[in-house]
């Protein structure tokens, strides 16, 4: 027997906090069991049912009692009588939501939509933002990078070994300091080599993290030392995968890059920190470390009862003693810190999630301006009513009180309705993300409804709805009842009118705003799925092959011996048009830029150096990726370590450098001002190489043969579809080097969809968004315009009585419901203008708003609010005359 | 314990069902044993007027041990204190002393 579900059980829990009424809760847990013999979903309605009627009543009681308990005798009837009128004045908010059950449930419905979405994102961001990682006393660990100065896009930097050492000598203030180095390693499994993520990372790490393996243990201290570094910690994922979870893995041996690991440990499952890592093997920091290579990411846990200010400022004030003893490299640099948790989140995220929370919130708006104009409606309705209880003496707070309390009870069964939907968008979350991306979001498979979320969905639904029933409910009150009763309880006075004409303006501008930040995020997916790469993506097969140190590390020549004899073998299988090997290809994920020295530029620092992007590859490349040769000639078969060192570079990277001149036979130098120089014998198209990735960013390409590369990438151009060459392209490779995986193998298209995934995951949620946002706006907009013309009946008539024809009366119409729209729209197109920037930012440039989204988007939505205008304008207008008349 | 308690019909009846149950009665199936008697009772009711039940010491409660078909939770059993049975037996004494000769009466009609 399962009992009820987990979170109406923690929800029932938390509404019945009296400890003593455990039994209570069990009495519901056993009927519920009962009945759960007969259909699970019945049991459970039934549990929640009966748990809210529990709940209501308790309260209720609870409130009694503490009022009678509070006052003196003499007060307890006029106390009580407040409770009474409180529950007197619910009922009769049921019974009036009962009575017009169509229009109810649409207002419920409306605002249950507004609801899930809302906390549906909520939930979204409580997993992500504030609460991706879990780790026990999470306030005192952190991340600490290096700020580095030459970069102008992101101002951290990795850290130096040397820099490192000095740190962990120095800071006091931390129980441990961590670093870590990015680890891709091959894996000899039970039956194929793989590739996998890993970390090398400092013996601490595992105990800073407060993180305990599953099987085995962590690494001890002196497994940093070089001589006992050969052990692993294995993720759960990858235990699983390639050893088939095999328990007495631990104690055995693996082969990582060719060289043997002892396997000490297997990481609790869904561990993966950091960055997706499935690997961990003590980092070793030897004597001589650089200094002047920045490789180590490096996290750390304050020592207990130590604010992170002390640390942040002891980190700091070491980076500035380096800066003075190590003037050379580290002039420039200081020390930034954050929290662990900002430190690993993806940079763009909060932007995104800002913008989803923002859209939210807008839809939740429309639904609200949907209940609002409902409530207003039913005031008039009632005004009759209410003019001759006012008349008679009712006091004007009674009758908001009625109003207010029909929109509350809407509220909270609106709040009740959303949470089965709720878990359904969140798990629609979930599972759209694919297992391959979602390793890399930590938080993401925490997405989930839980209390929180619940108290979010209650909060903003009750305050949503008091806002939105309480000023029509104001508004109805301050009516005159002399005036209303003396025109038959249907006046429509100007305020009122005015009112509705707020409504209909803040629809149409919340829906445009939704409309238009969704096309756009759309368009800027698909412009990154089909638009100009500067290369051709069609029929191209991909995949990686990770040179291990140990084995071509000795020798250059190895290295370009390997990617020479591998590319002859796959250009002898059918099908195939092309091949050609670089050490990254677009949208591959990873980048590597290097700075360079331009012979005859203003001499700069090393500091200071401009960057460009670094791509060594086969003299195919170009031909082979379709990227056209804009000047001068390719890379040829004779650069090579013998020839003179040569590059290709971008258009944009000769533009940056030579703005105007030849770049041709021009010189520069790469990574220090002291390398041999390299000439410029051509000039590429630019291309896109990642999806962050502005089109325009230089690059220089070297000749593999001049600057052999550890990681080599091949690109396979075939006839046809080159997925089913994977194969046979895994067994060519294996036939130059049997140790050596080809992984990650993919079809270029398959590697942009999933470089863009997260840009279209998110264009996704903004399109949902829009489109509940476009449907709920326009049935208000239809409410609103049906119920103005409904108001006008009588007036109608009488202007077709003295001789107004019905195009007359249409016109006025829609000319009334234009000018309304038409300031909609100018409204919201501020708001879309403001929605476009922010979205401009947070996707980095990505986004571009086009004259298409401020265009097209508020023609279409105008023309939607007169054709809702033009409907029940035309079906009044059908009638005749004098039923028209009559009917006023 | 003074002679003025007097039972409301509420109370009276839950009595009832709480004496029929022995001391084996709590809420699931005293609400049972209700509703099968014709008399319907919201669970918030019940619990209330158990409460109050309670306080006025007609009833007193003791909680059973914990059961895993109820999640862990242990079972509140109620039982009738010597006063309860008193103002039963007190109400029961008016109730038939007003019945009597009167069942004619309520058979024709």
């Amino acid at each position: 027997m399962s009992g009820p579900s987990r979170l109406a059980q923690r929800l029932l829990a938390a509404a019945l906090p009296d400890a003593s009424r455990g039994d209570i809760a069990g009495d519901l847990f056993e009927e519920h069991g009962r009945r759960a013999g007969r259909g699970a979903v019945r049991a459970e309605a039934w549990y929640w049912a009966a748990g809210l009627a529990l709940v209501a009543s308790y309260w209720a009681h609870r409130l009694r009692g503490a009022f009678e308990a509070g006052s003196g005798h003499q007060l307890l009837p006029a106390r009580g009588r407040v409770v009474d009128q409180v529950t007197h004045e619910l009922r009769m908010a049921l019974r009036g939501l009962l009575r017009r059950p169509a229009v109810s449930a649409l207002v419920i419905a409306t605002l249950a939509v507004g609801l899930a979405a809302n906390a549906a994102l909520f939930s979204a961001f409580d997993a992500l933002m504030l609460r991706s990682m879990d780790y026990p006393h999470q306030e005192r660990l952190v991340r600490a990078w290096q700020s580095s100065p030459q970069t102008d896009a992101f101002d951290r930097s990795t850290v130096s070994p040397a820099d490192f050492r000095d740190w962990q000598a120095g800071a006091t203030a931390f129980d441990a300091l961590v670093g870590l180095e990015w680890w891709d390693t091959n894996v000899q499994g039970r039956e194929l080599p793989e590739r996998a993520q890993g970390f090398k990372v400092s013996p601490a790490f595992f105990d800073a993290l407060g993180v305990m393996p599953a099987l085995g243990r962590g690494f001890r201290a002196d497994e940093g030392e070089a001589a006992r570094r050969h052990v692993v910690v294995i993720g759960d994922g990858l235990w699983k995968r390639s050893f088939g979870a095999d328990p007495a893995l631990v104690g055995q041996s693996v082969t990582l890059d060719g060289e043997a690991f002892t396997v000490v440990g297997i990481a609790p499952p869904g561990f993966h920190f950091p960055e997706g890592a499935e690997l961990w093997a003590p980092l070793v920091l030897a004597s001589d470390a650089p200094r002047d290579r920045h490789y180590l990411s490096v996290i750390g846990r304050l020592a207990a009862g130590v604010p992170f200010e002390q640390g942040e400022a002891q980190l700091a004030a070491l980076t500035a003693r380096l800066a003075q003893d190590h003037p050379q490299t580290n002039a420039l640099r200081e020390a930034v810190v954050v929290d662990l948790q900002r430190g690993y989140e993806d940079p763009g995220l909060r932007g995104v999630m800002a913008i989803w929370q923002a859209s939210a919130l807008f839809l939740l708006l429309i639904a609200c301006v949907n209940v609002a104009n409902l409530t207003l409606a039913r005031a008039t309705e009632r005004q009759g009513e209410l003019a001759v209880r006012l008349a008679l003496g009712a006091a004007r707070g009674r009758i908001v009180r009625q109003l207010v309390a029909e929109g509350l009870v809407s509220a909270a069964v609106a709040a009740v309705a959303s949470v089965p939907l709720t878990v359904l968008a969140t798990r629609a979350m979930r599972e759209a993300m694919p297992a391959s991306i979602e390793r890399f979001l930590p938080g993401w498979s925490g997405i989930d409804v839980d209390g929180r979320t619940l108290a979010f969905t209650l909060v903003l639904g009750c305050l949503a709805m008091l806002a939105f029933s309480a000023w029509p409910a104001i508004r109805a009150s301050r009516t005159s009842p002399a005036e209303t009763l003396r025109m038959g309880g249907r006046g429509a006075s100007g305020t009122r009118q005015r009112g509705r004409n707020v409504l209909v303006v803040a629809e149409v501008a919340a829906a445009l705003t939704l409309v238009v930040g969704a096309g756009l995020a759309v368009r800027t997916a698909q412009r990154f799925m089909d638009g100009p790469l500067g290369f051709d993506p069609d029929r191209l097969l991909t995949f990686s092959v990770s040179l291990p140190e140990a084995d071509y590390g000795a020798d250059a020549l190895r290295r370009s011996g390997f990617v020479r004899a591998a590319e002859e073998r796959l250009r002898e299988l059918p099908g195939v048009v092309a091949v050609t090997a670089a050490n990254l290809l677009p949208a591959r994920g990873s980048n590597s830029s290097r700075k360079v020295f331009v012979e005859g530029a203003a001499a700069v620092t090393p500091e200071a150096a401009p960057i460009a992007d670094s791509r060594v590859v086969s003299p195919t490349y170009f031909a082979a990726m379709g990227i056209p040769l804009v000047s001068g000639r390719e890379l040829r078969a004779s650069d090579n370590a013998d020839g003179d060192p040569v590059a290709v570079v971008s258009r944009s990277f000769a533009e940056r450098h030579w703005p105007g001149q030849d770049p041709l036979g021009r010189r520069f130098r790469v990574a220090e001002p002291e390398a041999p120089a390299v000439t410029v014998v051509g000039v590429c198209g630019d291309v896109i190489h990642h999806w962050f990735g502005r089109r325009d960013y230089p690059t220089f390409y070297r000749p593999a043969e001049q600057s052999a590369p550890y990681n080599v990438m091949f690109a396979v151009r075939t006839s046809g579809d080159p997925a089913p060459l994977a194969d046979a392209a895994r067994k060519a490779i294996a036939a130059v080097d049997p140790a050596l995986p080809a992984s990650d193998l993919m079809t270029m298209r398959q590697a942009i969809v999933r470089g863009t995934i997260g840009l279209q995951f998110g264009a996704g949620v903004m399109g949902v968004i829009a489109v509940v946002a476009l449907l709920l706006a326009i049935s208000g907009i239809y409410g609103v315009m049906a119920y103005r013309v409904a108001l006008r009946e009588g007036e109608f008539g009488v202007r077709m009585a003295l001789g107004a024809s019905a195009r007359d009366l249409l016109g006025l119409t829609l000319r009334q419901a234009s000018a309304l729209a038409g300031i909609g729209v100018g409204i919201g197109l501020v708001f879309a203008g403001l929605l476009g920037q922010a979205m401009a930012g947070a996707f980095q440039g990505a986004v571009r708003p086009d004259a298409m989204a401020y265009v097209a988007t508020p023609t279409l939505l105008f023309a939607v609010a007169l054709f809702a205008a033009w409907l029940p304008a035309r079906a009044v207008l059908a009638v005749d005359p004098s039923k028209l008349l009559r009917s006023s | 314990m003074s002679e003025n308690i007097h039972l409301g019909e509420l109370e009276q009846i839950l009595l009832l069902a709480v004496l029929r149950r022995r001391s084996a009665g709590y809420a699931v199936p005293l609400l049972e044993d209700l509703e099968a008697a014709g008399r319907r009772l919201s669970r918030g009711a019940l619990y209330t007027a158990l409460e109050r039940l309670e306080q006025k010491d007609l009833v007193r409660s003791r909680l059973g041990e914990p059961l895993a078909e109820r999640g862990g939770r242990a079972r509140r059993y109620y039982e009738v204190t010597a006063d309860g049975l008193m103002a039963l037996r007190e109400s029961r004494r008016v109730l038939l002393a007003l019945w009597d000769g009167l069942e004619a009466q309520l058979e024709r009609s």
